[in-house]
């Protein structure tokens, strides 16, 4: 049965300190502190207490909201005021209001959660800043076994969703997503679990306390569902299938808008031209999309294999000067290439190498102001193939993210999917080489891709 | 060129439009599995608006005098990242959609006046009255859309973070330190009280509301927008704002599964599908969308809704 909130005639009252540690607490807070495994003075063991106490700390205003909290076979909606005061923060619960977590997932769910079984604790640790596990509460210890004390969370857990793990997660500047999935590496069966981060920011501990959100188990299941819906190695799992069907209308479509655009059929007024020419335009955005998305499936498969073959590099940059030198044209910009007697041997597989070059020049391009130069040029000591232009380049610390998955550095609106360079790296790494990024001596971007050199028999 | 040739060219192009904008949000939604699609251009561009109308708000709190349209920290704001603030943004976002939905509504000749708040005023439970006051009081002066009233609705640490990002860029265009700006940053956040925000109003509202009203706040005719979508992120445990941008979202379905999994019978989900979303449910829809109404489970419809609130936070969906 639903119960309603219930204005409390006297508000629970706690006072948590600058540092999150509870300071002095009702009865009722105290019982859920003790029962998240919080200890006496340590810090306030209910994750949104604390959360909403740090934040009034942080911004100093008086707060008032709904708190959330997880206690055992219910879930607690609490209406909180938060005050700073002198050296502390007080918090005033002037509603409660229990509830049984209504809305359990009816998906198939597979045989989860069957070492984190529900406990009347909360199970938590402690990380330290490095990702080493410092301290876990009794229950976790008796899954993960003595020896993980001191070793790294990465080595027995997987962040559902985020390869990256969690030392990774915790050196971000940015705000940190307070809930995670996570799966327990070492389990037979799978095993999933809901993780609230509290990132810990004391003079005494650097780091997170990781909650284990167990005793909900409508949502650690779901998290459980929610993590196996999610391929484990590309995100997406479009595959051939989807490509060459969504290829088919997209075709058809860039057809029809093509005969319109181009007024094959007759004059049209220059407005309908214009619509035809953007939705052809479209279409062929989406087209290469397609075909990003048909590459990261496959490259992303841990069997994904390139073929070894002799490469010429100067042959390559001609090839990609002609084929985008209308669209360079278009964007008024001058591409200068190696003379033909510029020759790079390398090994590798000649379309995957074509198409590294074909997006670092097409990127180069989009990315140029009018009226400027993209250089080509191959090196046959490295060997290796660059592309030099003469745009506003790419930021020193953005020069590393930029070859991550959907990364646009903030760009909208250009048509770029933020896959071609992931794809490209991911490529060049599969044939033995290296795409990195420099800066041009006009301070444009300076791509340059290294591949293994050929034998020189190929010479 | 013939008229008819022309609107025969129109409907070609515009079917073909429709085709690649209907691949490009089915793509979307395979590599984004979200229940929200990415803002497009023109919502970005409407929540600039809404951002440049806050910083303009928080300048003239600030004592900032400023002739133009464009606030003047506005240009420094942008270069330094403000833009690509989350909470800001979605924020904004709302705000956005929030005038969308308002705007249907007065088109589709729906009264505005909500009965529900304009009866607890009188309620014998004090707490409740303010509530109710500060939501109307709040709701009519937000429809003035004007710089300060805005500003009255952030959550405070929204305005704690654009005060203190608009107060840099003054201090550092001073020539002298000078802490002028930031006595009148502290005083702007001194006087702030986020109570008086509509939404805060209509989410303490809810959360207090005796059982005999609750019946009302299903339906958006007789509590109001805002006092709706409350109830909405009440029941669900999502956000006011993010509640407000899936009543918006087009198509309907974020709207559609929230009406099924409250368990509404059909007649009355539709009528309330009509009232939000005005003539973006026409007649000739209609029939389209209470088929997928019957279709769809309220058990499946909740299961969505928990997906949503898990994954509410982008970077464990988009991987």
């Amino acid at each position: 049965m639903q119960h309603l909130p219930t204005r409390l005639a006297l508000p629970i009252k706690c006072i948590v300190a600058a540092d999150g540690s509870l300071l002095a607490a009702d009865s009722a807070v105290r019982r859920l502190h003790f029962g998240n495994n919080g200890v006496e003075g340590g810090v306030l063991a209910v994750p949104g207490l604390l959360e909403l106490a740090s934040l009034c700390w942080r911004i100093g205003l008086r707060l008032e909201r709904t708190v959330y909290i997880a206690d055992k076979d219910h879930d607690l909606e609490l209406w909180v005021e938060a005050e700073k005061q002198e050296k502390a923060v007080h918090l005033s619960i002037t509603g409660w209001h229990e509830r049984v977590a209504t809305y359990r997932p009816t998906l198939p769910l597979p045989q989860a959660t069957t070492h984190f079984e529900y406990r009347s604790a909360l199970p938590s640790m402690h990380v330290n800043r490095s990702g080493i596990i410092l301290q876990a509460s009794e229950s976790l210890a008796d899954i993960l076994g003595c020896s993980a004390i001191a070793e790294q969370f990465d080595d027995h857990f997987s962040i559902v969703g985020y390869s990256e793990g969690l030392i990774s997660l915790l050196q971000q500047e940015a705000e940190i997503p307070n809930r995670i999935g996570i799966q327990h590496l070492s389990s037979s069966r799978e095993c999933f679990a809901l993780v609230d981060i509290i990132r810990l920011e004391t003079e005494a501990v650097a780091g997170a306390r990781l909650v284990f959100l167990l005793n909900d188990v409508a949502r650690a299941e779901a998290g459980a569902a929610e993590a196996t819906a999610l391929p484990s190695h590309s995100g997406m799992g479009l595959g051939r299938h989807f490509a060459s069907a969504v290829r088919q209308p997209l075709g058809r479509i860039l057809a029809n808008a093509e005969t319109i655009g181009s007024e094959l059929n007759g004059p049209i007024l220059e407005q309908y031209s214009s619509y035809a020419k953007d939705i052809a335009l479209a279409a062929r955005h989406l087209s290469e999309l397609v075909g990003d998305l048909e590459d990261l499936d496959a490259i992303d498969k841990p069997d994904f294999k390139v073929a070894k073959e002799p490469v010429e590099l100067g042959d390559i940059a001609q090839r990609v000067a002609g084929l985008l030198a209308l669209k360079a044209a278009d964007h008024q910009i001058e591409l200068v290439v190696p003379d033909r007697e510029t020759k790079g041997h390398v090994i590798g597989e000649f379309r995957r190498v074509l198409q590294i070059a074909l997006n670092l020049v097409g990127n180069a391009i989009r990315y140029s102001p009018g009226g400027s130069k993209v250089r080509i040029e191959v090196d046959p000591a490295g060997p290796s193939i660059s592309v030099i232009d003469e745009g506003p380049g790419i930021p020193v610390e953005d020069r590393e993210r930029i070859f991550t998955k959907f990364e646009r550095l903030g760009r909208f609106g250009d048509g770029g999917s933020g896959l071609g360079l992931y794809i490209s790296r991911k490529l060049a790494r599969a044939m033995g080489g290296e795409l990195s990024i420099g800066a041009g001596e006009g301070g444009g971007a300076n791509f340059t891709l290294r591949l293994p050199p050929a034998h020189p028999q190929y010479n | 060129m013939g008229d008819t040739t022309a609107n025969e060219l129109l409907i070609a192009a515009t079917a073909s439009a429709n085709d690649a904008q209907m691949l490009c949000e089915d793509l979307a939604q395979q590599m984004f599995p979200r229940a929200m699609r990415a803002p497009s251009e023109a919502m970005q561009a409407a929540a600039r608006l809404v951002l440049q109308k806050l910083v303009a708000g928080v300048e003239r709190g600030l004592g900032v005098g400023n002739d133009g349209f464009v606030p003047k920290s506005w240009d420094i704001l942008c270069r330094s990242g403000l833009l690509r603030e989350a909470t800001l943004l979605e924020f904004a976002l709302a705000r956005q959609a929030e005038e969308q939905i308002s705007q249907r509504i007065d088109v589709s000749g729906a009264t505005l006046f909500a009965q529900l708040p304009s009866r607890l005023i009188e309620s014998d439970d004090p707490a409740i009255a303010e509530c109710a006051r500060n939501l109307l009081i709040a709701e009519n002066a937000a429809q003035s859309r004007a710089p300060d009233v805005l500003v009255k609705q952030l959550p405070a640490d929204l305005l704690h973070l654009l005060v203190w990002r608009v107060v840099a860029v003054f201090q550092a265009s001073e020539d002298e330190a000078s802490h002028r700006f930031i006595s009148a940053g502290n005083l702007l956040l001194s006087t702030h009280d986020e109570a008086n925000a509509a939404h805060a109003a209509a989410a303490k509202l809810v959360y207090f509301l005796p059982e005999a009203e609750r019946g009302a706040l299903g339906d958006p005719r007789a509590g109001g927008l805002t006092l709706y979508a409350s109830g909405l992120a009440h029941e669900f445990r999502i956000s006011h704002d993010r509640i407000l941008r899936f009543i918006d979202e087009e198509p309907s379905a974020p709207l559609l599964l929230m009406l099924r999994a409250r368990g509404h019978d059909p007649k009355f989900a539709m009528s309330v599908l009509q009232y939000l979303r005005g003539q973006r449910v026409d007649d000739h829809r209609l029939p389209e969308m209470l088929n997928q109404f019957e279709r769809l489970s309220q058990e499946t419809a909740r299961s969505e809704i928990l997906c949503w609130r898990l994954g509410a936070t982008p970077v464990w969906k988009a991987g």
